[in-house]
């Protein structure tokens, strides 16, 4: 059985971080933690317990980024009227994460480090251009999501660091968001793929900056920028709509998994990216939805 | 798993400024007793709080579901050092004075049950969202609050029916006063 | 009415009644709402110590040792069972069986599927005895292996069995076992008429093959055993979360070489069944740890090893039907391969079930079945909700569709000039004394608004959708006995002696609404007692939707005994004769005199009886030749049907179940809203299992044993609409059970809406999203 520290702020979780090295392990509202102790994956010797860290636990809307403390739960966010306002598909897709009971307890900084590829919050926030901020007391870095997730369950922080903070630029008025999540079993499953599409636009019918990002077939959220670069400016209909789709049916490189085999995923993918920008760009309201 | 260096007293109570970690059940205070990070299922059962019953240990089938300062959380993936300091609710803590809550009794009525072995978790989710709630609840509110809670035996529809029928009932009168319906439960039955 | 003579040992008719036919409230209900219901997990004795078991991570492999020196070593491990302790002269035997003792209680020679227990650890703690597992050194040499029917048939396949394993002693007389060989572990045949030249003359033929793969029950109770040997007394008492107590104390007693009478099942209610809990499970394995350790062994499954404790049979079966061009069948030729996994466990009897059910609800002139059990090295395989004819009316209602459309036919009208009606004979030769096909596929189609233009439609969204209907029969246990025990006391309260396991389906509640009834006393004051084979009379199982009937009759006519000595001690009180004398709602009175009553107390009081007791049996009878399988394969026979309506996304392939409806023949409806539940349960397994259910193996290692990994239908997945239904008959009428009925025609209707909404087949269970989308795009 591991020791047990619970800092109450920021400096002492940082200190105990940097004191601790590499057997002690965070412990946010535990869902995963717990789980991976249980089934005999993790046996860290201190745990260092993240909830009586008040002060990384908010929703702030600003002007131009919305910010979000690591220790916020989903289920906060899922309720948050500015997150809902603000950023519409996020507040919806948090909300269709595993259950209540789950979101009660998971926080957001806990479900990125934990870098599930079969999650949709880390997608949504890919979409949106987020960064998340970690500190030590060596110091703090900014990181774009898409450069600290890494891997399978694998992250770019180091043992002294901690998330403290995910930090999404505010979409332009017109802009558009979806996120599509599809299960392939039952409704209650995790995702076989879920696909988060901006479209950011201005007041003309021109698109911004496009980016898509695919959960549940890649060790990380699987974005082709270079593929959506390419339709900054343009005008965005029906056939280049079709032709992301299948610019990420041929790149992606999904695994297999209960949900559905390799070749499947592939298929789908394609398909639900196509689906998820034709809604993005027809669809009266932003969200997340269940498929 | 209550070895001398596991146990949860010393180092929640040092920080807490106290002997003792605790927290209260079903409003009675009560000391922390286990393993720090041992989920807190063992504990509460060793209560006797049998009502708390673990069975797919991931947190993913809602029927070791308690409430924590009110709301849902799967005590099979809740360390227990999560309770120091907080309220927390099981199936026992339910009824009040002997009587069962509005709720148990229409479940009884609406037979939304059958094995009853996920039946406390579906009974203190149910609670939280009419907690939440006012008036009566459609059918996708139902759904979308009893997310994340796994019944074999196939009781969904009755349990829905229970809990719609609670909820519709709440505005008319005074909810603990209020009777339980049968609902639409009888099976369509014919004669050849 | 089955028409039968009655020998006193057959089941009875009933009519509605104060509680028959009443949506009573369940026996012990606040229990189940307040948490105090004491399920086997709760089961807590002085001195207990807690188990978990070593299980094998290979397939097949052969044990070259075991250490346990460093596990024993461990503080508060208090013994640690391996095969070398059943070398000890007082020993009990290690294997078991409940038809073939193939099954190891722990392995000592070799394992023969991933997960076969090698050794079990006692110890004052779960943790602790989950600490020593990892100290438990086994050294294996793999072996090679099979993990499907067909590598297990192929020339030259490793055996699972070295050695064709030994029968029981006292098996069960209906279950013959033929064919055992290589990897056969027995074979079913059915013969009737001259099914190759009926297919050689037919007008039409269809041959397909269809799949049903491995899934688990996962009852939300695990299993659970508690047990305690006394050396001294040399006796067993096990607590167990088990269906059958009297199956469980054969096994024990023949295992331990103990009388009966010196084992004690106590069976409290249980967290779910659905067949997972019958016959000895993990009740040997504990008893002999309790042996061993000479201390009470509780024994909780975790999840993980529920996966892998017993499953429905995977089955692959090949089926040819030919019909003439105006769509009568003339002949059926049928292959059965069922997976039995590594042990024989009652896979004898669910393939010959499996196997003769392939004909359908259906007149066919000639057919011929041979239905096998196969081992593989597997998790074993047994009972499961709908005991084999699931996968059976999985192939043969699909079929059906098949041949109308070859036929250019409405697949409702091909079913209508087929089906069985009342007098004829099924394939087995025995007569049909009830047919009511007819009646449920109309009122199946009826509910779809199945008309014979019924074509594939798109929605709105795109979406395809479509509609099926499929129609069953399924047998139960038989022959079968059920005992049962009533005792009336002096102050007109009630007991119920009966082994029936209440396992949420409402058995007790139900058999005290018979028990009341047929008295004439209020429900209320009934009591149903909990299964304890040293109290409580025989009954052979609580399975095959058999209860209701089987024990409902024995405790009617016990209940009934009761009623005849009261009226009878009433007689002299009242001054009249006992046949003119009538009970209900506890007061006994001259008939049309209501004012010449007593209560059931006073008559007690005054003729100073202290209880009144009775006792009631069912013993059914029947068997089947083995070489031809004609005979009488069930006592009577479930009927149901299904029909769906569904839609899908073309572009993912997702089958979305908008509605589903299921009706079943009940003849006697005891208790509606119970009924409906067993419904509603039958109808959601059959969804689950049509779409996402599969257990999933790498290398004979199951992948996906825990309840994320494994899906199951959840409050979300319900259709729009889901609507149940259930025929009764007027005045008094038999008893039909409804815990099965409507499970397999549930997995077959939808099959055929999906393969209506999509234009092609997908004849492979669970109909996943890939599946659907390779079939529509022919990938």
């Amino acid at each position: 059985m591991p020791r047990l520290l619970r800092p109450e702020t920021l400096s002492e979780t940082l200190r105990a971080l940097a004191d601790g090295g590499d057997d002690t392990k965070l412990v946010a509202g535990g869902t995963a933690v717990m789980l991976m102790m249980r089934a005999g994956l993790l046996f860290p010797e201190q745990l260092v317990a993240l909830e009586h860290v008040r002060e990384l636990d908010y929703v702030a809307v600003e002007h131009d980024t919305v910010r979000l403390g690591a220790l916020t739960s989903l289920r906060e966010l899922e309720r948050s009227a500015p997150l809902a306002a603000a950023l519409p598909t996020l507040a919806g897709a948090v909300a269709l994460v595993a259950n209540h009971r789950v979101r009660g307890r998971a926080t957001i900084g806990g479900c990125l480090c934990e870098a599930d590829y079969a999650s949709d919050p880390p997608a949504v926030l890919a979409s949106l251009g987020a960064r998340v901020r970690l500190k030590s007391l060596r110091g703090e870095r900014e990181v774009p999501l898409t450069e600290f997730l890494v891997g399978y369950y694998e992250t770019v922080l180091a043992d002294d660091e901690l998330l403290t903070e995910v930090v999404i630029p505010r979409p332009p008025r017109a802009a558009r968001t979806t996120y599509l999540k599809y299960m392939s079993r039952s409704m209650e499953d995790r995702p076989c793929i879920g696909v988060a599409a901006y479209v950011g636009r201005d007041d003309s019918s021109r698109v911004g900056q496009v980016r898509v990002a695919v959960a549940g077939a890649t060790a990380t959220p699987f974005m082709l920028a270079e593929v959506t670069s390419m339709l900054d400016g343009a005008l965005l209909e029906v056939d280049g709509c079709r032709a992301v789709g299948e610019a990420y049916q041929q790149a992606i490189e999904p695994l297999s998994d209960v949900r559905g085999s390799a070749a499947y995923k592939r298929r789908v993918t394609g398909r639900l990216v196509t689906r998820a920008l034709e809604a993005a760009l027809s669809s009266p309201r932003n969200g997340a939805f269940r498929l | 798993m209550t070895g001398a260096d596991q146990a949860i007293g010393g180092d929640l109570g040092q920080r807490a400024g106290q002997a003792t970690a605790s927290c209260v059940v079903n409003g009675v205070e009560t000391v922390l007793e286990g393993g720090l990070a041992e989920p807190a299922t063992g504990f509460l059962r060793r209560l006797g709080l049998y009502g708390v019953r673990e069975t797919c240990s991931l947190g993913v089938c809602g029927t070791c579901t308690i409430l924590l300062d009110g709301e849902p959380v799967s005590a099979c993936i809740l360390p227990l050092y999560a309770l120091d300091g907080r309220e927390v609710r099981t199936v026992e803590g339910l009824e009040s004075e002997g009587q069962l809550s509005t709720l148990q009794r229409q479940f009884i009525c609406s037979q939304a049950f059958q094995c009853s072995f996920c039946t406390p978790g579906f009974l203190l989710s149910a609670q939280a969202l009419l907690d939440a709630t006012e008036g009566p609840l459609t059918d996708e509110q139902v759904v979308e609050g009893l997310q994340g809670h796994l019944c074999r035996c196939g009781c969904y529809e009755s349990v829905k029916e229970a809990v719609r029928a609670v909820a519709a009932r709440r505005q008319e009168s005074d909810a603990d006063g209020a009777q339980p319906t049968t609902g639409p439960q009888d099976a369509g039955r014919a004669a050849p | 009415m089955t028409g039968k003579p009655d020998d006193g040992r057959t089941s009875v008719a009933v009519a509605a009644g104060a509680a028959v036919g009443q949506s009573v409230d369940v026996l012990e209900a606040r229990s189940r709402v307040d948490g105090t219901i004491d399920f086997a997990l709760n089961a807590e004795i002085p001195h207990m110590t807690h188990a978990r078991l070593a299980r094998s991570p290979y397939a097949h492999a052969r044990i070259l040792s075991i250490d346990v020196s460093a596990a024993e070593k461990l503080p508060g491990v208090v013994a640690v069972l391996t095969a070398a302790d059943f070398e000890r002269p007082d020993a009990p035997a290690r294997h078991h069986g409940p038809v073939v003792r193939d099954q190891p209680v722990v392995c000592g020679t070799k394992v023969r599927f991933a997960g076969d227990p090698v050794a079990a650890v006692a110890a004052e703690t779960e943790e602790i005895a989950a600490a020593a597992l990892g100290l438990i050194e086994v050294v294996y040499d793999e072996l090679p292996k099979v993990t499907t029917v067909e590598e297990a048939l192929a020339g030259g396949a490793p055996l699972v069995h070295d050695r064709p394993p030994e029968a029981r002693d006292r098996g069960y007389s209906d279950i013959k076992l033929a064919g055992a060989g290589g990897n056969i572990c027995t074979r079913f045949q059915l013969r009737r008429g001259d099914v190759e030249a009926a297919l050689a003359e037919a007008e039409v033929v269809v041959d397909r093959t269809y799949f049903s793969p491995a899934v688990q029950h996962v009852t939300m109770e695990p299993h659970v055993v508690l047990a305690t040997y006394d050396g001294r007394k040399r006796e067993l008492t096990v607590l167990s979360s088990t269906q059958g107590p009297f199956a469980v104390r054969d096994a024990l007693s023949e295992m331990f070489g103990l009388p009966s009478s010196a084992v004690r099942v106590v069976v409290p209610p249980l967290g779910g069944g659905y067949g997972a809990k019958t016959y000895a499970k993990y009740e040997p394995i504990t008893a002999a740890l309790a042996w061993k350790a000479g201390r009470p062994v509780k024994l909780v499954l975790p999840r993980d090893e529920e996966f892998i404790s017993i499953t429905k049979h995977e089955a692959t079966i090949r089926m040819r039907t030919g019909a003439t061009r105006d769509g009568r069948l003339v002949a059926r030729d049928v292959e059965v391969f069922f997976n039995g996994g590594a042990y024989a466990d009652i896979s004898p009897r669910l393939i010959k079930n499996g196997g003769y059910s392939c004909v359908g609800p259906y007149d066919i002139p000639h057919v011929r079945v041979d239905s096998y059990a196969v081992y593989t090295n597997l998790p074993p395989a047994g009972a499961y909700r709908g005991y084999g004819v699931s996968q059976a009316a999985w192939a043969y209602e699909q079929q059906m569709d098949e041949l109308a459309e070859l036929l250019g036919m409405d697949p409702v009208e091909l079913r209508k000039r087929n089906l069985l009606t009342k007098g004829q004979d099924f394939a087995t030769g025995e007569t049909m004394h009830e047919a009511h096909w007819h009646q449920l596929l109309d009122k199946a189609a009826a509910a779809v608004e199945w008309s014979p233009d019924s074509k594939a439609a798109r929605s709105a969204e795109g979406r395809l959708s479509g509609k099926g209907v499929a129609v069953i029969l399924k047998s139960t246990i038989t022959p079968s006995t059920a005992h049962a025990a009533v005792r009336l006391d002096a102050d007109g309260a009630m007991q119920v002696f009966t082994s029936a396991v209440e396992m949420g389906q409402g058995a007790h509640t139900v058999l005290a609404q018979l028990a009341a009834d047929a008295v004439g006393i209020p429900v209320e004051r009934v009591h149903v007692t909990t299964p304890d084979t040293w109290y409580t009379p025989y009954d052979q199982t609580t399975s095959s939707s058999r209860t209701t009937r089987a024990m409902g009759g024995a405790v009617t006519k016990a209940a009934r005994v009761v009623r005849e000595r009261l009226r009878h001690l009433a007689s002299e009180l009242l001054e009249a004769d006992s046949g003119d004398l009538v009970v209900a709602d506890g007061l006994v009175s001259v008939a049309g005199v209501p004012s010449r009553s007593l209560s059931v107390a006073e008559v007690c009081y005054r003729t100073r009886t202290g209880s009144i007791s009775g006792d009631g049996e069912v013993v059914t009878s029947g068997g089947l030749d083995p070489e031809t399988g004609q005979g009488v394969a069930s006592d009577h026979w479930h009927q149901g049907a299904a029909s769906a309506e569904v839609e899908i996304d073309p572009a993912t392939g997702k089958v979305y179940v908008r509605k589903l409806y299921a009706v079943a023949h009940a003849g006697r409806v005891i208790n509606p809203k119970l009924a409906r539940l067993q419904m509603h349960g039958s109808a959601l397994f059959g969804m689950s299992h049509a779409l996402y259910e599969e257990l999933i193996y790498d290398n004979g290692v199951l992948t996906n044993p825990n309840l994320s990994e494994y899906s199951i239908v959840a409050m979300g997945d319900l259709p729009a609409r889901l609507e149940v239904e259930l025929l009764e008959e007027p005045g008094e009428a038999q008893i039909h059970g409804l815990g099965e009925t409507v499970l397999p025609p549930v997995i077959a209707a939808l099959g055929n809406a999906v393969a209506n909404a999509a234009g092609v087949r997908v004849r492979r269970l669970p109909m996943t999203p890939e599946r659907v989308l390779d079939a529509m795009e022919g990938t």
